[in-house]
């Protein structure tokens, strides 16, 4: 059975943290299409969450596309998630690096440049989020 | 709620029934030797002949045997049994929920706190009163030989013949019952019961002689020159032993003796059964109020 | 899990209690579906024993009303103590009693007793029945308390202050039990306690009480989509933000607001210098309980 994992001190809520483990498990290949997923019951009861909790997190993923309910069998992974294909990964690789050796050539000490960095992930995951709130509620 | 109040008061009732069986030993031996000794002195036929006129010293050796010394055990217990006992077993019923915190578990169920109260009261009564009247009923019986030649009109055999030993634990009872909901624990609560009840106590013993409401009156005639009867002769000087003579006046050539009938027996039961079990009623519904009206 | 949404499982209209001069609590309105783990969060002697006995049936109101699944509530009678269980602080339990008489007790004191549950979950528990309760371990003797108001089987169960002396494994069980119980279906629930960061993972309804007022009640998801955590010049005054302000903490020259705004909104004001974050579930309650009290008179709720 595919177990969760909750992390209290994250800061992320508990249902998007089990959205991200479902989706980093099929990037890793260790979740497959037809693999079932545990019950509400007993994901509620593994983790000591709200039964509600994990409900919102299998509808994300149906809403995704990921997973998908049969009523009286549970929830099974429907879709996959393409690792990214090696030649996209390969050019993001080679654009970063370049990206490295100009932030070190324009002085910046290697603590800066991951502050930097953590900076505009940042920006950038609260851009997508403020969006679909505003989806979700607007 | 029978299960749950049996439950709660299990030990008690273990106890009571102890109590119980160690006051029927005792009063069983004492009334067997009782027996004996009555036949062996000849005072049945003695009593049935004269009334016990004909044999004043047997009689007074009889009593002193038994009044004194070997009815003393016994009758200190039935002194203290019923305050003590009545405190006991009213003191936690609300005394130590209220203290421990356990009305939070005991009255969030399905049956309401009144309810709840009423109930356990009127089985843990039942219960007492099943006690104090064997307990009555076998010491009654012990004492009877001894009734039969002296008077029961004052304490001790006042106290737990009758209606009284029954009562006065249910007054005590009572009275424990209430201070545990007022106090809200249950040492204090047995202390405040045991001394409240020992107020009734103390006015009905002490005042037990002055009940001259119950009096008689008789004027008799001098019989052999009025010879210096006293309130304190064997036989009495109105011939029925169980009467309780207060007082003997000459007047002339006649004696005016004023006395307590042992016939007045009863009468004088029901009003001190009555007194105590008044106090009981109303220390028992002021509990049963206050918890109904109790706002917190 | 779906809520009727119709029949409120708990709603209070204006509720309050006096004890004496004092309001334990005082102007209490909200309404909560069915279905839903309510966290009720308040410091020591806010009023949430209070307001969890006037919905038990334990204790009566001074004003309002307190009305579970429809019903309103009337204190000392059948019908209501019928409808919740209880689980009151410390878990009172008659520490004399052997554990088969305290399910003995819970039979004979309701009629709605589920024998099969309450043997069922001693069994899986490991809890021998013949072991007396003061001999059992606290988490034990939590779990026995939480049994007999499980097997009540009444659909709305309040607990107070459940885990406070527990140890983490024995409240990792204990919440693991109830949190299966709400998933089986049919039950509502109301926790209260004053340690928030163990909540955020059960609850998704909130009700934060300081001395004795509501000063928050609604679906956490919601509280948590209209809240927002405002980083604004020093000088930008408390009436120029786009929400009411629940806290503020100045630095030199910069302040960090805590608003209550709907998104639509928040979006419109942006403005330079400005940067706006999401707030945290345990900051959110913090900020509002270390909100002083006085000037509320209604509690902000948040239409779900």
């Amino acid at each position: 059975m595919f177990r969760f994992r909750l992390d209290g001190s994250s800061g992320v809520p508990p249902y998007l943290q089990l959205v991200h483990q479902v989706r980093q498990s099929l990037l890793l290949g260790y979740l497959r299409a037809g693999d079932r997923l545990p019950t509400v019951k007993e994901v509620a009861v593994d983790l000591a969450i709200n039964p509600n909790t994990v409900v919102k997190a299998y509808r994300q993923l149906e809403h995704e596309g990921l997973a998908a309910g049969r009523p009286g069998q549970g929830t099974f992974i429907t879709g996959t998630l393409a690792p990214p294909s090696a030649r996209a990964s390969e050019a993001l690789r080679r654009s970063l690096e370049r990206w490295l050796r100009d932030a070190a050539d324009a002085g910046l000490s290697q603590e800066a440049i991951t502050a930097l960095i953590a900076a505009v992930r940042h920006d950038v995951a609260q851009e997508a989020r403020q969006d679909s709130m505003e989806e979700r509620t607007g | 709620m029978i299960w749950v109040t049996w439950r709660q008061h299990r030990t008690q009732a273990v106890i009571c029934a102890g109590l119980l069986g160690a006051i029927t030993i005792v009063a069983v031996a004492l009334g067997v030797w009782m027996r004996s000794t009555f036949s062996s002195d000849g005072l049945a036929g003695c009593l049935a002949s004269s009334g016990g006129a004909g044999c004043p010293a047997a009689i007074s050796s009889f009593t002193s045997e038994f009044n004194g010394g070997a009815m003393m055990p016994l009758i200190l217990a039935l002194f203290v049994i019923p305050g003590f006992l009545g405190a006991v077993v009213g003191a936690p019923l609300l005394g130590q929920e209220l203290e421990r915190g356990t009305w939070r578990l005991a009255w969030s169920q399905t049956v309401p706190r009144t309810r709840w109260l009423v109930s356990k009261l009127a089985l843990v009564t039942g219960g007492l009163v099943v006690f104090g009247v064997a307990v009555t009923l076998i010491t009654t019986w012990s004492r009877a030989p001894l009734d039969r030649v002296s008077i029961r009109l004052q304490p001790p055999p006042f106290n737990f013949e009758g209606l009284s030993l029954t009562c006065s634990l249910l007054c005590a009872f009572g009275l424990a019952v209430l201070a545990g909901l007022l106090l809200r624990n249950t040492i204090g609560a047995m202390v405040a019961g045991y001394f409240a009840w020992e107020v009734p106590f103390l006015v009905v013993t002490l005042l037990n002689g002055p009940l001259h409401i119950m009096t008689a009156t008789a004027r008799m005639p001098c019989q052999a020159g009025c010879p210096d009867a006293s309130t304190h002769s064997v036989p009495p000087v109105t011939g029925n032993l169980g009467d309780l003579v207060l007082d003997v006046t000459r007047s002339g050539n006649q004696m005016i003796v004023s006395y307590l009938p042992a016939s007045r027996f009863w009468t004088l039961q029901l009003i001190e059964g009555g007194l105590y079990l008044a106090i009981a009623v109303a220390a028992l519904g002021t509990a049963v109020w206050l918890l109904h009206r109790r706002t917190t | 899990m779906t809520h009727d949404l119709s029949v409120p499982a708990l709603r209070a209209d204006r509720l309050g209690k006096r004890y004496g001069r004092q309001w334990g609590l005082r102007d209490a309105t909200f309404e909560i579906p069915a279905g839903s783990v309510v966290g009720l969060v308040g410091p020591n002697g806010a009023g949430k024993t209070t307001l969890l006995a006037l919905t038990v049936g334990l204790l009566a109101p001074t004003e309002g009303q307190v009305a579970v699944f429809g019903e309103p509530s009337r204190a000392h009678t059948a019908d209501t103590l019928a409808r919740v269980s209880y689980l009151a602080q410390d878990h009172p339990l008659y520490r004399a009693f052997t554990v088969a008489d305290m399910l003995r007790f819970g039979a004979s004191m309701n009629p709605s007793w589920d024998r099969a549950l309450a043997q069922g979950r001693m069994e899986a528990l490991g809890i021998p029945l013949d072991r007396k309760i003061k001999a059992l371990s606290g988490g034990q003797q939590a779990q026995v308390a939480l049994t007999l108001a499980l097997a009540k089987r009444a659909p709305l169960l309040a607990l107070d202050e459940p885990v406070a002396s527990l140890d983490p494994i024995a409240r990792l069980e204990f919440m693991q039990d109830v949190m299966a119980a709400v998933a089986d279906g049919g039950l509502t629930v109301v926790i209260a306690s004053h340690v928030i960061s163990e909540l955020e993972r059960f609850c998704d309804w909130l009700l934060v009480l300081t001395g004795g007022r509501l000063q928050v009640a609604g679906p956490v998801d919601d509280l948590l989509a209209r809240h927002t955590l405002l980083t604004v010049p020093r000088q930008t005054p408390s009436a120029a933000l786009p929400g009411a302000s629940i806290s503020r903490t100045d630095s030199d020259r910069h302040s960090t607001v805590l608003i209550a705004a709907d998104p639509a909104r928040m979006a419109a004001a942006q403005q330079p210098g400005w940067h706006a974050d999401p707030v945290g579930f345990e900051q959110l309650v913090l900020a509002y309980l270390r909100r002083p009290p006085l000037g509320v008179s209604r509690a902000e709720v948040v239409a779900s």
